[in-house]
């Protein structure tokens, strides 16, 4: 229970003091969402390096997005994704329908203004375990009906 | 093909999973929020570890809610300092403090031999000017705690230099059966604020 809840907190305390600290106009200029993304993509370099050292080599670029939906959700936000679609030419769209760092917000639409600074981090988180899996990739992420997420991954050619 | 197997069980793994994950955010948050503070005090002099410290101590008021508690309502000052030693530790860093030490007016000093967050640093003194940016996060953590214990308190940290380290010069690699040796001790003192040296009790 306290153990679950660390990540959150942390998450939330990064998310307000990035804000706070915003200079003048960093907020409406999205260097805040860019800051927050840069710091998940980090983190999920780090975490993909830890998680993947003793599993097997992936096959192919479904079988990573598999991992990624699958173990790598799991231990972050102790489920797994709900649904995962690909039109098999580099887009998938990875569906949580009970995004867990959006949980803690309202479950209408009063704050969904508010919803892009709680997923830039994961968004980051994604793009940075791709990155250490050998795939680059553009993570985005919308919300229709608060805590369903949806994160689109776009696989850039190299 | 070889299964993605996990090393260990289920609560292990998420044990495993929490610890890194923390670890990784922590030090994001320590890269990018240690420096500005929005609130300078007078003279503008820039206490810049007093944002992580904020930080920490809102989510140790959090996680002091959410830890079992209940045995220590009828309980003393100690046994509240017992419990972030026992249970905020293991629920943070999967282990107990090493260390706790008082002298019965309100002062406790809680030691860990290997703090976990200062653990990749090394040994040495390479990195000693750059751990008090490390340690501010947590100070936060365990004054929140207390808050929600109902305690109100000053928590101060320190790294203390290793004596062989010294001797033998700047940038020196230790061997590693003489760091486990040495240890690492890193010290949180709790020190009361206010009158007669003594925890404040809300």
């Amino acid at each position: 229970m306290a153990d679950e809840a660390l990540f959150l907190l942390l998450h939330n305390e990064m998310v307000s003091g990035v804000y706070k600290s915003a200079e003048q106009g960093e907020v409406e200029n999205g260097r805040c969402i860019t800051k927050l993304e840069n710091m998940g993509f980090r983190v999920g370099q780090g975490l993909i390096e830890r998680f993947t050292k003793d599993t097997a080599r992936f096959k192919d670029e479904l079988d990573i997005m598999k991992f990624i939906c699958k173990d790598f959700w799991t231990t972050v936000f102790k489920k797994q994704i709900d649904n995962l679609r690909t039109n098999h030419q580099g887009i998938y769209v990875l569906q949580d329908n009970k995004f867990r760092l959006l949980i803690q917000l309202s479950a209408g639409k009063q704050y969904l203004e508010h919803a892009s600074k709680y997923l830039a981090f994961t968004c980051g988180l994604i793009r940075g375990g791709l990155s250490n899996l050998g795939i680059k990739s553009i993570v985005t992420a919308e919300v229709s009906s608060m805590p369903a997420c949806k994160f689109q991954v776009m696989i850039q050619k190299l | 093909m070889g299964g993605k197997c996990w090393p260990g069980a289920r609560g292990e793994r998420w044990r495993m999973a929490d610890a890194v994950l923390f670890e990784f955010l922590h030090t994001e948050m320590v890269a990018e929020l240690w420096a500005p503070d929005p609130d300078p005090g007078s003279g503008g002099k820039k206490k810049s570890l007093s944002v992580l410290e904020g930080l920490g101590f809102r989510v140790g008021q959090a996680l002091g809610e959410r830890l079992p508690r209940e045995t220590l309502a009828v309980r003393e000052e100690l046994d509240a300092l017992k419990f972030l030693c026992k249970d905020l530790w293991a629920a943070m860093f999967q282990k107990h403090m090493d260390g706790l030490r008082t002298n019965h007016q309100g002062t406790y000093v809680l030691q860990d031999n290997s703090f976990p967050l200062l653990i990749p640093m090394g040994s040495g003194p390479q990195y000693l000017e750059e751990a008090p940016k490390f340690l501010a996060f947590t100070c936060g953590l365990l004054c929140g705690a207390l808050h929600t214990l109902g305690f109100q308190s000053l928590v101060t940290a320190s790294v203390a230099s290793l004596p062989a380290c010294k001797s033998l010069g700047v940038g020196c690699l230790l061997p590693l059966n003489v760091v486990q040796a040495l240890g690492h001790p890193h010290l949180w003192s709790l020190i009361s604020a206010g009158k007669g040296n003594q925890i404040n009790k809300l």
